[in-house]
This record gives C-alpha cells, structure tokens and sequence, in this order.
C-alpha cells in the first residue's frame, strides 16, 4: 500500500497535488482542535482586521478570526462529507451489485425504486426539506440527509459494470469452481469495481461540498456551525466584498476550490491508476 | 431407478431463441430434435462439428445446464439435468460433468492469480481444506504436464495461450469428471502447441477414463483426437457416426462440401475444382424442409417441403433423402 | 523480378510506464525479398511480430512504434521509393492504386451506416476523379470478374453475411488494381466453406492481374494451397523462406520441421508431436538464437550467436548454424 502512494506520488503529478491539498486540508482539521477561539462566540477578536501576524487571514466583522474559523469550517465540510458518502456508498454498492448480478424480478423492482430517486429534482426537495428542519440541520443530520439522495445514479452505474462483469467468461469459471454468488461478487469483480467506487466517492464528495455550501447560502442549515457554506453566507450577508473586507469571503472560497480540484485530481488518477488495463501493464513491466 | 449404462443422453432437444420483443419478433430456431448417446463404461472422444450457426455451442451449453431447452431432454446417468434439486444435486453434476473454454485468456479473472481457481475448486466441492489442497492441485496439474511450482502466484499474461489452456483443463479435471465439455478448446492456441493439447485429451480418455465431448469447425484436429463425430448444419444433425467413415467417405452433401473445404497442408493436395458461396443465409433457418436444399447440388422437391428422417448407411446415420432404400437414382 | 525488399529491418515498440522502460522487439532483423507476380506467404503464431511486420510494411509506423534501421523499399512498375521516408501526403496517394490492404475484420473498412456502393465511392474518388457513368461501369464489372453478385451494391454491411462482407472488402481492396496487396489474416474469423471462397478469389485475382499478394497467416494449411514461397517468422526474426513445395517437404530449420510435423490431416492418425515449452515473449528474448531453448539440437554457439539468414540451396534460405554451417 505504502508502496504504491509513493509510486503514485513519483510518477503521477496530479496525484502528487491532490494529495498534498488533502494532506494540507487534513491538517489545518486537524489544527481546528487546538484553536484558541471558539467558533460559536462573536466578537471576542477586534472586528475587520485585514490579515496581519496576530491574524493570519484577518478576521470577520462579527468579530472572529478568519484562519481558526477556516479550520473549524474545513473540519466540518471533510466530516460532513464523509458521512454523507460513507451512507450513500453503502446503499449505492449495496443496490448496484444485487441488481446487476441477480437481474429477474429484482432487479426491475429495485431498479425502478432507483430511477425514481434518480429523477428527483434534489435542489428543490433539499431545500424543502431544509427550510422545514432548519434547526436541527447539523452536520450530522445533514450528512445523513445528502447520503439518503446521494446513491441512485451511481447505483445504475455499478450495476452496469456488474452486468457486463457477469457475461465475462471467468464468471463461469468461477461458478464451475463451486463459488457463490457473494463470493464471487467479492473476490472476482471487487478489483474491477474499485475504480468505478473510488471516482464516484470522490464526485459524490464534491456534491456534497457543493449541496452544503449552496444550501449554506440559501440559509438554510444550521447557520452557526462553522463551515465552508456558512462562512460565505455570513460574508456574502455582511457585504463583505463591498465593504472590501475580502479575507472573509476569498477564504472559504478559495478553499472550497482548491477543494474541488485535489479531489478531482484525486479522483482521476487513483482510478487511473486502479483500472484493469493500465494495472496488467504495470504487472508485466515488474516482472519484466 | 431404470437400469442404465449410458453415461450421457440426449434426447429430441430443441432450443428456439426469439429475438426482440412486441410486435417485431423473430424466432430462430438454433438447435432442431437433436439426439445422441454416450455410453458408459467405454470412454470415448465424441466431436460436435460445424460451422458458425449449427448450434454447437447452444447444444453443449444446454448439456451443461446453462441453458434450458425449448423442449427435449438431457439425462446423465440417468437423471434428467434440469430437474436436479438442491445444491446437492448441483454440484454432484457440476463435478461429474465440467466444461474447457475457448479462450483460454478470457477463462481466468486477469487481475487474479491462476491458482485462486484451483484452490477453490478444492476447497468448494469438499475434495480437501485449503491447507491440504497442494496435493490434488499438483496432481491435476501432473496430468496435464504442469506442476503447481511452476503455476503457483502467477497472472494469467503470464503464460502463453497453450499453457492457460493447459491450467483450464486442469481445473476442470480435480473433480474428478466423467465427461468433459470442450467448447473449440484449440481454436485460440498456437499452430505448434495445438497437436500437445489433443494428445492430452487422447491420453485422458485412454488413461483416466474420461469422455470427451469435443466441439470444433476445425475437421483436421477432430479427425485426429475423436472416435465419433456428428455433423451440423442449422441446428440439425446431419450426419453421424465414425470419424473415421465419416470424413474419408462422407455421404451427406453438406458433410462432402465441408470435408473438401478443409485445406489441406500439403501443396501437393490443393483445392480442386471451384464452390460457389450463398450471400444472404438467413433464408436458410427458416425453411421448412431440409435447410441444405438451398445449396444442395443433389436437391429434389421433396427435400423442400419435409425435413428428412435419419437414414442408416454404412454404419452411420444421414439425414438425406439421397439414401432412401429403394430410390432409384444413382448416388455419387 | 523484385517488387518490394528489406534489409535487416528492425521495428520495436519503446515504452515507459512508472519509469520502468519497456521494448518489445517485434521486428528484429527482417531480410526479405518479394517478386512481381507471385504470392508470398509469411507465416507464423501468435506473438512473433507478422502484424507489426505488416504495418512496417506498410509504412504505417507510429509511436510506440519506432523503426530502429533498415528501409522498406518497393519498386513498382517505374516508381522506386522507401516508404518509410514518404510524407503522409505520398503515401495517401501510393495507397490503394499500387499498395492495398485487407484487414482481419471486413468491417474496419466498410462503414457501418452506408451502404456498399457509398463506401466504394468515397474509395474511388479520393484517388481519382470519375464520371457517374464511369464509376458504375468499373465497380459492375470488377464485382462480375470477381463473381459477386451486384446487387450488394445497395446492401448495408449488416445485411450480408461475414463470409460475403469479406469479399467485398476484397473487392474494394482490388478495385484500382494495385500492384501489391497485403491480406493479414483474411479468412481466420470465416467458417471453412466461405473460407475456400475467400482465398479461392485472392487466388483468382493474382491470376488475372498478374500482381503480388503477401498474404500473412498463421494457418499453414492455407499457405500450402496457394502460396508460391513462404516466410516462416519467429520471435520477431525471418527463420526460414523457400518455395512452398520445400518449406512443406524439406523443412530445414529444427522449428519449421516441428511446426510441419504437428500439421493434423485428414486421413493421417500418426502420432503428432509439438514443439515443447512456447515462444518466448518480444519484450524479453532468450540470447543468441531465439529458438534454443526449446531446440533439440542446441549448441554453445546456439546460446551466444544469432544465426543470420543464408541461402542453402537455390532459393532456400535458412537461420540456424547447424544448417547453414555458418562461419
């Protein structure tokens, strides 16, 4: 394991960026734990100071510092988003192997489940659903909300690979050998899958992300825990750009977007690196 | 429980496949009242030959229970396959009766080690735990030329196409099978390491008692490792019998056109004479009578509108009008 | 008369993966020499470089593919040229009117959404410009001498069957009579019956054309029944070429006798015998001559030298010390 992060991190430059922007954000969540501010209270630093040594990234017109409130916002987006997938991967995996390995009557029956939560409007029903539980919409309510509408298309996907994996003639060898039905989904297709789990993680992550901070700026989760969704809304309430306080919102933004692009990266070159073709090509030239 | 001493039996077997689905649906129908045996007590190497469309491969998957017939029945050692019951059942069948695939690159995960299938073939059908199973792997792979030192932690681009060919067979043989299913096992494996593959089978068959069914278009190696053959064309049996008889005197049209297509690798014997090709074959399912007729330089009327019976002729059985008893016509 | 020749033509395949480099040595030192008006067969399994020799062959070299010396010279009517040193502008133009090619599958030429006589067209007019009139009458007459019915004119690829698709591919291969035509493989994927169809038209139209066909296979029986000479090729090297009536009778080099021997035939229920163990991979050649491993007759000298190919007898030549008795 340890040996492929360094091959990957000699060989593949976007490897190399994503993990060292995950590796920074886990470190700045981690930090959160050792902040000197509390992030619920207001005004306990002077207001609209630009960024100088006492305060990194300066600080809010409510009265809090920038960099500390970054690393509570940070921690809560990365534990949100683990939530959220870690629920919506179970069911979407769950569903996708199921369907696609014992077709018939269950596959149609769960199939058409799926594709009704597929063709949900989410903006709309989250924001329903958000307006009414407003209050209790923390963070762990929140991940296990986006979970819940997070898995349909990605269901269909696995389930298509899954398919097509069935027809493949080591299926049959594999059946012959006397395996069952979970074993073979686990010890035969998993290596082929995982590609396929860990992109569509990862762009469910971002989803994640990007529904909390939309939701964020609508106003409506939980708006005094600090996240990278509730410091744009504050900043962008505050009129912060007009008032050239540019700190307070460049912050959450820059960040969501570096963000997005180490995942991204992340992303493509694991399942890259993961895919069945280029893994036999790496395979033969070890071996030479 | 009736008395019986035929390892395999195949009894009006029919399999129709219907293509689309509402309004526009098309039957074909793949494999037509097919029946032969194996005997038990006598293993034997049997050929399903013919070209693409004879049905070949949905005959052998229907004998291995992949896939149901349309009506007619598939009895081994007396027990009708598709109405096996329990798990049981299941395996005793799956062990007695294994199949080898075509190509051999495709039989095996690529991204697993070959050995996985062999440890739990083992371990699956009861044969020995997983820390005893060295034993029957080795002495499987013994069989067929190999040993597991040299298989053991390695992927399947590691070996050349005879070789994991070789492994498949392998695979299929810790069981412990009566017969085997070989679905065009050489077709994919290279000129000189084709003829080791047909001696293996040879040799199983004369040394562990194994039956054979053996599926190719290729006539060469089919004459060379198999005892019977059967010839189909469009889902029929059209000829039956000794391969010996068979393909140095065939009696069937069809059978005479596929044994004078078969290049032989001498240039001192090439092609004589010419064949005129047809362009559109799917005419050729749907008739009602004999499906040569369309081709058949020998054709009469009768041949158009009723398929023909099977006729004993010199000790093999052809479905062709031209060996009526008492027809009086001159036979070529 | 020799149209096309090579000289110790060397084409590998130079790869890097995760900083591990990778060659793949599938044209090694290829001399070979084809006439006008024969048919040459090259022949050989799977994995011995015949593929990569084509498109060498044919000019068709991109990376990974590099060629690493030797020229490809061909010499056609009056036309002297290196294909390999022509722009891509020459090649279009020297490409189906003197140097044709019939793939494997039929359908990586025909196009799938139009029908036959549009493919045909697009062929004809990006090399000449000709009349409606014209163009009919050259594309009947072409399909009537090669005894195919006109009407796949207006079929689409799908509706005709593999063995007729093949032989339109044919056709459209032949259509401005070029002087050579590579066929790799044109009748592996086909059942036996059209098979003898298929070859029995490249036949014919050697015949009438009087041009040269290099038909590569890894099926000797073919070979035999309508190559002139033949090429045997092992692991990226010519090992043997002579006349076909030699290469079956008098097999010289220890491998080609192998490959003859293994040969089923109908009739023939003699004990078969392969060659032992397998061909070795491109990417990873055993040293000296490539064979010895698997040789009963190897010698020191086997394990160090690589036999160069010498002509033993009048147009047999052969790769092997024992045989050439070379130096």
């Amino acid at each position: 394991m340890l040996s492929t992060i360094r091959d990957l991190l000699k060989y593949d430059k976007r490897f190399t960026f994503g993990f060292s922007v995950m590796s920074l954000m886990i470190f700045l969540a981690i930090l959160s734990y050792f902040s000197p501010y509390d992030p619920k209270v207001w005004n306990i630093v002077p207001r609209d100071m630009p960024p100088s040594l006492k305060h990194l990234l300066g600080t809010t017109s409510m009265g809090q510092d920038v960099f500390w409130l970054a690393t509570f916002a940070i921690r809560n987006s990365l534990f949100l988003s683990l939530i959220a997938v870690f629920i919506s991967r179970i069911i979407a995996i769950f569903l996708g192997l199921i369907t696609g390995y014992k077709g018939g009557a269950l596959d149609r029956t769960l199939m058409t489940i799926n594709d009704s939560f597929v063709i949900l409007p989410l903006l709309p029903i989250l924001i329903l659903i958000a307006s009414v539980i407003k209050g209790s919409l923390n963070i762990r309510n929140l991940g296990i909300l986006l979970g819940i509408f997070g898995w349909a298309w990605d269901a269909r996907v696995l389930r298509s690979q899954i398919l097509s994996l069935r027809e493949r003639e080591f299926t049959y060898t594999a059946r012959l050998s006397g395996m069952r039905t979970l074993s073979i989904i686990l010890k035969e297709y998993l290596p082929f899958i995982m590609p396929l789990i860990m992109a569509t993680a990862m762009n469910n992550m971002l989803w994640v992300i990007g529904m909390e901070v939309t939701l964020a700026i609508l106003g409506l989760s939980s708006l005094e825990i600090p996240t990278l969704g509730t410091m744009i809304h504050w900043s962008v309430n505050s009129q912060s750009l007009l008032l050239g306080i540019w700190w307070w919102i460049l912050t959450p933004v820059f960040i969501c977007i570096l963000l997005f692009i180490s995942l991204y990266m992340l992303s493509v070159s694991i399942s890259e690196f993961l895919d069945p073709r280029t893994r036999l090509q790496r395979i033969e030239v070890m071996k030479g | 429980m009736e008395q019986n001493n035929k390892l395999l039996e195949v009894k009006n077997l029919v399999k129709i496949f219907v293509i689309g689905s509402g309004f526009v649906r098309s039957k074909i129908t793949a494999v037509e009242d097919v029946s032969f045996d194996l005997k038990s007590g006598k293993p034997e190497i049997f050929t399903l030959a013919g070209e693409s469309g004879s049905g070949k491969t949905t005959l052998a998957r229907m004998i291995l229970g992949f896939i149901p017939p349309s009506s007619g029945s598939v009895l081994y050692k007396g027990k009708e396959i598709n109405r096996l019951n329990g798990r049981e059942m299941e395996l005793w069948f799956m062990r007695e009766v294994q199949p080898v695939f075509q190509n051999p690159f495709e039989t095996f995960n690529p991204l697993k080690k070959v050995d996985s299938y062999l440890y739990e073939t083992v371990v699956n059908y009861g044969i020995a735990n997983k820390k005893n199973a060295f034993k029957p792997i080795d002495e499987a792979l013994n069989l067929v030329g190999l040993s597991l030192q040299e298989v053991s932690g390695r992927y399947p681009h590691e070996f050349s196409g005879g070789q994991l060919q070789r492994i498949s067979i392998a695979r299929a043989l810790i069981t412990k099978p009566a017969l085997l299913i070989a679905d065009e096992p050489v077709s994919m494996v290279d000129a000189s390491l084709k003829m080791s593959i047909c001696n293996l089978f040879k040799e199983l068959k004369e040394k562990q008692g194994v039956s054979i069914i053996y599926i190719t278009h290729d006539l060469a190696t089919a004459y060379y490792v198999s005892d019977r053959i059967a010839i189909m064309f469009r889902g029929n049996i059209v000829e039956l019998g000794s391969v010996e008889k068979i393909l140095t005197d065939p009696k069937h049209p069809y059978t005479k056109i596929l044994r004078d297509s078969v290049p032989e690798p001498d240039p001192e014997r090439k092609w004589q004479g010419r064949i005129e090709l047809s362009s559109f074959e799917e005419k050729e399912y749907q008739s009602r009578g004999c499906k040569f007729a369309g081709r058949c330089p020998y054709v009469m009327d009768i041949c158009k509108s009723k398929m023909p019976e099977d006729i004993l002729v010199d000790g093999r059985l052809v479905k062709c009008y031209l060996y009526t008893p008492n027809l009086n016509k001159a036979i070529v | 008369m020799t149209i096309l020749k090579t000289e110790n033509l060397k084409a590998y395949y130079i790869t890097e993966i995760f900083g591990i480099k990778r060659i793949v040595k599938a044209v090694d030192g290829v001399s070979i020499d084809i006439n006008n008006n024969e048919i040459f067969g090259i022949a050989g399994e799977s994995g011995c470089g015949k593929s990569t020799l084509i498109k060498t062959l044919l000019g068709i070299v991109k990376p990974p593919l590099t060629v690493l010396g030797g020229d490809v010279n061909y010499s056609i009517d009056d036309k002297r040229f290196n294909i390999l040193s022509l722009s891509p502008r020459e090649l279009k133009n020297i490409r189906w009117e003197y140097i044709s090619y019939i793939p494997q599958s039929s359908m990586s030429v025909l196009n799938p959404v139009r029908r036959i006589r549009d493919s045909f067209k697009s062929f004809i007019n990006a090399h000449k410009k000709i009349e409606k009139k014209e163009f009919k009458n050259l594309v009947e007459d072409h399909l009537n001498a090669l005894g195919l019915p006109v009407e796949v004119l207006n079929a689409y690829p799908h509706q005709l069957s593999g063995g007729m698709r093949q032989r339109v591919t044919i056709a459209l291969a032949t259509i401005l009579k070029p002087k050579v035509i590579f066929a790799d493989e044109p009748s592996t994927a086909l059942d036996v019956v059209v098979q003898r169809g298929v070859i029995q038209l490249l036949k014919d139209i050697q015949e009438e054309q009087k041009n040269t066909i290099i038909l590569v296979t890894h099926d000797m029986a073919i070979h035999a029944n309508i190559c002139d000479r033949i090429a045997i090729m092992y692991a990226g090297k010519i090992i043997e070429d002579a006349k076909t009536e030699d290469i079956f009778k008098h097999p010289l080099h220890p491998y080609t006798k192998y490959l003859i021997g293994s040969l089923p035939k109908i009739g023939d229920k003699s004990y078969k015998v392969s060659a032992p163990g397998s061909p070795p991979p491109l990417s990873n050649l055993p040293p000296g001559c490539s064979f010895h491993p698997r040789c009963p007759y190897t010698t020191e000298r086997c394990k160090k030298d690589i036999p160069s190919l010498v002509e033993v007898d009048s147009s047999h030549r052969v790769a092997c010390f024992l045989v050439s008795k070379e130096g």
